[in-house]
C-alpha cells in the first residue's frame, strides 16, 4: 500500500513549534534539543498545535508519508480511562496517558489512522503536567497506566527521552504500574539500564515493556517502518537478559491466508530464542476497531487489504467473525500454553468488560 | 487535475506559454486557460453541456485569472472548484507575485521565488498552513495577505509591525480559505515570486509594470513548471489509489448481484468481499464459477442468495 515517491519530503522535514514554547525557557530548551536532531528542517512558528493538527479535510495517509513534527504544550486532560477495546491485563484502574499523538511507524490497521484528523506527529513538551495529573489519580487508588498507546514512545526515545522520564517517575511512586508498548526493533536497553536499576528497588516489575510481535507476513505487508520480527525478538532477548520486565503482545492478530502457518513459524522463532519462563505475561487478541475509525480508514486507504477486510460489526465495533476470532485466538492461546502457564496469558475476550 | 490560480495575466503569461494552454472562449466571468488537448477533445466530441455550466470530462490542467485582491480570488476559486467538481485527487497551485518585507527573503535580494508555508490573513488575524509534502529547491517563506496594494510607506511600517513574516501578497490566505471548502491542505500549494518592496505611490506606467512582472516570472518559470510536474504526479498517484481494485471484475459482480437477488446491504457486503479478495490476491472467481457450475447460482430468491453470499465470504476469509 505504501507509495513513497522520490519527490516527497522526508519525515520531519517541517517542524511546527508553538509560539508559547519559544517564550518559556524550560520548554524552549527542550524544543531546541529536539530541533538539533533536524538541522535541515524548516521550522514554522504556530499559535496553537490544533491550527495545524485539526485542519479540515486532511489526508492522514499522504501526510504520514511526509510526516511533519509539531512541538506543543498540552492543555486539558492528560490521562484517560482505558477504552473497552483495549486489554486491561487484569488491572482495575486502567488508564492511558497521551504525551504524544501519532506514531513514527506506519501500521496500516492502526486505529490512530481513524482516530486522528492528521498524520502529523505531536510531541507535548510539558510532561510534568501529565505527571501531576497521574499524582492526582494515585491519591485515590493504584494506577495501571499505558503511556505508549497513541504513539510508540520507544521509537522516538532518542528524541524525547520520555521513556527514561517515565521510569524515573514510576520508580518514585510504588502504586503506579506503567506499560510501554512498542513495535520497535532497534532498541538498546543498555541505555535505559542506569535509570531502571537506580530507581526500581522493588525489582522493576512496575515498568512493563510490551512488545507487539507479528508474523513476518504481517510485518512486511502491514506494519511499515516497524522493527522486523527478528529485531523485535532480539530486543526482547536483550531486555530480558538485562532484567527488564517484558510482556509479549500477540495483539492484534491479523488474518492472512494460511494464518496458522504464519503464526506457527513466528511462534517457533519466539520459543527458540526467548526464554518464555522469564516473560512477565502475554496478551492475545484479534483485530477489533470502532466503526467510526474503520469507516474513516476505508475512505483513506482504498488499497489496503487489511482495512478492506469484510469485518463484522457488533454494536459499533468491527471484528472478525466470532468463528474466526475464536479459532485464531484459541489456537494461539493453546500454542502459547505449551510454554507459559495459562494464568499468564490474557485474552482480550476474557476480560471483565463491566 | 491541477488548478492554477493567478491574479493577473502578466503573472500567468509565461506559464500559459510553457504549458501550451489555450483560452476557453466560452468562459467570460474569469479567464480560463486549459490544455489544448482538452480543447480539441471538447470540439471533437461536442460534449460541452448546452448551458455552458460545465463538461463531463475534465482537463488535466486549468489556469484561472482571478483578478487582484482577496475578494476576487475567493470568487474565482470558488467558481472554478465548483465548476470542475474538485475532488480528493486534485491539486491546487496559487501562483503570483508579492512584495518582500524582510527576513529570509530580504537576504536573497529583492527578487526570488518562494513556496509559502504560513499564510496570515491580515484582516482576520488568522493563520493557515498548507501541507508541505513536496521536496523541491524553492526556498520557503511566510506571507501576509492584505486587501490593499502595499505602498512603499506601508511596506516600511510592515517591516516593523510584521517582523515574523517574509512577504506581502493580496490573495494567498483568501485562496486557502476558499479552497478549504473543497479540498484539503495536502492539495494546496502557494508559490510567490517577489517583484518589489512596495509600489511607489506615483507609479503611472502600468504597461512597464506589467512587463516587469512578466519578465520576473519568466526567470523562475522552470522551477515553477518543475513544481507543477510534481503536483501532476501526486495527483495521478492519488487517482491510481482511488481506482476501485475490482473494476475488471465489475461485470461478474453485477451479474452475481442480479442472479443472487442480493438486497442492498448484501450487495455492499458482497462488493466488500470482492474488494478484499482482489487486494489480497485471492481468486474469488473460482468459488463463483463453482456456484454456477453446481446450480447454486442463479438463486430463486434473496434467502438462497444469503447462502451464496456466505459461501463467497467463507472462500475468501475463513
Amino acid at each position: 500500500m505504501q507509495s513513497e515517491t522520490v519527490f516527497r519530503n522526508k519525515a520531519f522535514s517541517h517542524i511546527y513549534v508553538e509560539d508559547r514554547i519559544l517564550n518559556i525557557e524550560q520548554y524552549r530548551g527542550r524544543a531546541e534539543e529536539i530541533l538539533k536532531h533536524f538541522p535541515e528542517a524548516e521550522v514554522v512558528a504556530i499559535d496553537h498545535y490544533k491550527d495545524v493538527f485539526n485542519r479540515h479535510k486532511q489526508n492522514y495517509v499522504m501526510q504520514h508519508e511526509s510526516q511533519a513534527l509539531i512541538l506543543a504544550l498540552k492543555q486539558g486532560n492528560f490521562v484517560y480511562p482505558g477504552a473497552e477495546v483495549c486489554q486491561n491485563m487484569g488491572n482495575k484502574h486502567f488508564y492511558y496517558a497521551s504525551c504524544m499523538m501519532n506514531c513514527l511507524f506506519d501500521c496500516e490497521y492502526c486505529y490512530l489512522k481513524g482516530m486522528y484528523p492528521s498524520g502529523n506527529m505531536v510531541i507535548f513538551l510539558n510532561l510534568e503536567d501529565i505527571f501531576t495529573e497521574v499524582l492526582g489519580l494515585l491519591e485515590k487508588h493504584p494506577v495501571y497506566l499505558c503511556v505508549s498507546y497513541d504513539t510508540d514512545l520507544m521509537a522516538v526515545e532518542s528524541l524525547t527521552g520520555y521513556v527514561k522520564k517515565w521510569i524515573e517517575f514510576t520508580s518514585a511512586h510504588p502504586e503506579l504500574i506503567i506499560e510501554i508498548r512498542t513495535k520497535a526493533g532497534n532498541v538498546d536497553f543498555r541505555n535505559l539500564l542506569p535509570v531502571y536499576k537506580d530507581g526500581m528497588t522493588d525489582g522493576g516489575g512496575r515498568v512493563i515493556f510490551a512488545f507487539t510481535l507479528s508474523p513476518e507476513y504481517v510485518v512486511s505487508h502491514y506494519e511499515h517502518r516497524t522493527g522486523s520480527l527478528e529485531n523485535r525478538i532480539r530486543a526482547v532477548k536483550q531486555a530480558l537478559e538485562l532484567g527488564f520486565t517484558v510482556r509479549l503482545c500477540f495483539d492484534p492478530m491479523i488474518y492472512c491466508p494460511d494464518w496458522r502457518k504464519e503464526y506457527g513459524s513466528m511462534l517457533e522463532r519466539v520459543f527458540s530464542e526467548i526464554q518464555m519462563d522469564r516473560v512477565y505475561d502475554l496478551s492475545v487478541g484479534s483485530f477489533r476497531l470502532s466503526e467510526e475509525y474503520l469507516k474513516a480508514m476505508r475512505r483513506n486507504m482504498p488499497d489496503s487489504a487489511v482495512v478492506q477486510y469484510p469485518y463484522q460489526n457488533d454494536h459499533g465495533v468491527y471484528h472478525y467473525s466470532e468463528k474466526l476470532t475464536d479459532e485464531m485466538e484459541k489456537w494461539l492461546v493453546s500454542r502459547l500454553a505449551e510454554k507459559v502457564p495459562v494464568d499468564r496469558i490474557f485474552r482480550w475476550q476474557d476480560q471483565d468488560r463491566g | 487535475m491541477i488548478f492554477i490560480f493567478t491574479a493577473l495575466y502578466p503573472e500567468a503569461k509565461p506559464l500559459i506559454r510553457m504549458l501550451g494552454l489555450k483560452k476557453r472562449t466560452d468562459r467570460t466571468r474569469f479567464q480560463q486557460f486549459v490544455s489544448s488537448d482538452y480543447m480539441d477533445i471538447m470540439v471533437t466530441m461536442k460534449r460541452m453541456s448546452s448551458d455552458g455550466s460545465g463538461a463531463d470530462i475534465r482537463p488535466d490542467i486549468v489556469l484561472v485569472i482571478t483578478g487582484v485582491g482577496p475578494v476576487n480570488a475567493a470568487a474565482a476559486v470558488s467558481a472554478t472548484l465548483t465548476e470542475y467538481d474538485a475532488g480528493s485527487a486534485d491539486q491546487m497551485l496559487s501562483f503570483g507575485t508579492a512584495a518582500f518585507l524582510h527576513g529570509a527573503v530580504k537576504s536573497n535580494g529583492t527578487a526570488g521565488v518562494f513556496l509559502l508555508n504560513k499564510l496570515l490573513d491580515q484582516n482576520a488575524g488568522r493563520c493557515f498552513y498548507p501541507d508541505m509534502l513536496i521536496k523541491c529547491d524553492i526556498p520557503e517563506a511566510s506571507a501576509i495577505t492584505g486587501s490593499t496594494v502595499l505602498s512603499e510607506r506601508a511596506a516600511a511600517f510592515m517591516a516593523v509591525s510584521a517582523e515574523n513574516y517574509d512577504i506581502y501578497d493580496m490573495e494567498a490566505a483568501a485562496v486557502y480559505q476558499t479552497s478549504a471548502f473543497y479540498i484539503g491542505p495536502h492539495q494546496m500549494s502557494f508559490i510567490r515570486v517577489v517583484t518589489d518592496s512596495g509600489i511607489s505611490d506615483d507609479i503611472k506606467d502600468i504597461k512597464s509594470l506589467s512587463e516587469m512582472v512578466a519578465a520576473t516570472v519568466e526567470k523562475y518559470v522552470d522551477q515553477i513548471l518543475c513544481y507543477v510536474d510534481k503536483l501532476r504526479e501526486l495527483s495521478l498517484a492519488e487517482v491510481r489509489k482511488m481506482k476501485e481494485p475490482d473494476e475488471k471484475d465489475s461485470e461478474l459482480v453485477d451479474k452475481i448481484i442480479n442472479d443472487a437477488h442480493f438486497s442492498r446491504v448484501m450487495q455492499d457486503q458482497f462488493r466488500q468481499y470482492v474488494k478484499f479478495a482482489v487486494l489480497s490476491g485471492i481468486n474469488w472467481r473460482e468459488e463463483a464459477e463453482r456456484l454456477y457450475r453446481e446450480g447454486e447460482l442463479p438463486t430463486i430468491d434473496k434467502r438462497k442468495g444469503k447462502k451464496v453470499l456466505d459461501a463467497i465470504r467463507n472462500s475468501i476469509s475463513e
